[in-house]
């Protein structure tokens, strides 16, 4: 069967050479079909529309690299795209608007039914859209880009101000979903003695092939890990870095 | 393929990356062609098969569960594709090559004598005896890939290798005894 099968995989390779030849014209179908390039002057009105309008008051939309930096994010980025949580065994599908920080440096989907994106200094912060009562702790998810450190030493750095503040560490590994790093959850409880408003804190520390850095830090309490921790995470599956 | 890198790729993809789903095309495009190509035996319909293709990843990658193997998820919309694209013609095409069409295109210097043969063994089975072997002898796809690709029973797709395989063997015992 050998030589059959040799024959076979020559054979087949041999007479469909010159298929590879069509990956050119076949790319540019796709890319017409997928990804439409809009002219200038609807880039302007969709921005101007656009949410994340944010990220634009940073940049001087007059000079030739603010209007690079934008070209190039929307041809990376769909506007919109449907997100999907699964939340205690229900689905539930909505749709998330792109955001982005205004460096550019990194963009993500969130579920604007929900919650919004408030932009910091130096991180932006996305809380839910309905204010929590005040018997409730804090609900966020913080995104913090990190110079002059390492992956390593910031997951080092997390864990010490947990240790320092009494936080009880539950979860402290590597991790692919929803972002690509490092994780560490901790608790403000000692085990069995958690409470529905034992606040939670979740780090995720994760960095892009060229070594941006980040971190995001998500609280919550115990009661809510289910609801907003999903949904953080479920929005978070769709956080990339832009530092290409 | 590292199979690392493919999940970060596709990770990327998921979160609608245009530059990893284009080097995600890179990466498979030319297989896909290849076998689009065998079984429609057009480069126009290989070109269209694998557009069509690429178009349905991209936009059922949130479908696609990172826990399992991409390749069989990929050639699975691919051979969704080709049967569509060949039904719609109402052209049951088989295999391979179109010998009258491939000589014209490529003088019979580029032809030896054993694939004519075996392209004579190929012609002789019907279509999914065919597209069997494609996925066996193209991409060394296993019974259970091919059985999952195709949403087939793995013994359907043994039998359909056997007899594929039984014919062609016939022709490559003809020519030894040449």
């Amino acid at each position: 069967m050998n030589k059959e099968k040799v024959s076979m995989e020559e054979f087949l390779k041999k007479k469909t050479d010159d298929a590879e030849e069509l990956k050119e014209a076949t790319w540019a179908g796709i890319e017409k079909e997928l990804f439409p390039k809009p002219n200038k002057q609807f880039l302007w009105v969709k921005a101007a529309s656009f949410v994340a309008a944010i990220f634009i008051l940073g940049l001087s939309l007059t000079t030739h690299k603010g209007q690079a930096l934008i070209q190039n994010i929307w041809d990376l980025f769909e506007e919109e795209k449907t997100v999907q949580f699964e939340l205690e065994g229900q689905r539930e599908i909505n749709y998330a608007k792109l955001n982005a920080n205004q460096e550019l440096d990194y963009v993500i989907y969130v579920d604007e039914s929900r919650y919004r994106l408030e932009e910091g200094e130096e991180s932006d912060r996305i809380v839910p859209e309905m204010e929590l009562g005040p018997q409730y702790p804090e609900v966020s998810m913080e995104i913090e880009p990190v110079t002059g450190s390492t992956a390593d030493q910031e997951v080092e750095r997390i864990r010490q101000s947990l240790t320092d503040r009494d936080f009880r560490i539950i979860k402290d590994s590597e991790i692919v979903k929803p972002v690509d790093g490092s994780i560490v959850i901790a608790s403000e409880a000692e085990a069995g003695e958690q409470q529905w408003d034992s606040v939670m804190e979740k780090y995720y520390v994760t960095e892009s092939d060229n070594q941006a850095l980040f971190v995001i830090k998500q609280k919550y309490f115990l009661e809510a890990e289910e609801g907003h921790g999903v949904r953080f995470d479920t929005m978070l599956e769709s956080f990339e870095i832009v530092d290409e | 393929m590292g199979t690392d890198v493919e999940r970060k790729l596709i990770q990327k993809v998921k979160k609608g990356n245009q530059k990893a789903f284009k080097k995600l095309y890179d990466l498979y495009s030319g297989y896909a062609l290849r076998t689009a190509f065998a079984i429609a035996k057009s480069e126009a319909d290989a070109a269209d098969i694998v557009q069509e293709t690429f178009i349905r990843v991209y936009r059922s990658i949130d479908s696609y569960d990172a826990t399992k193997p991409f390749k069989p998820w990929f050639y699975r919309i691919l051979m969704n594709e080709t049967h569509r694209l060949l039904k719609k013609r109402s052209d049951p095409r088989s295999v391979i090559i179109d010998v009258e069409t491939d000589e014209a295109l490529h003088p019979a210097s580029s032809i030896q004598g054993e694939y004519e043969d075996l392209q004579e063994a190929l012609d002789q089975l019907d279509h999914h005896h065919k597209t069997v072997l494609v996925l066996k002898y193209l991409h060394g796809f296993s019974e259970k890939e091919i059985a999952a690709i195709l949403d087939e029973n793995q013994n359907t797709i043994k039998s359909r290798l056997f007899k594929g395989r039984k014919k062609l063997k016939q022709v490559l015992g003809a020519i030894e005894h040449e």
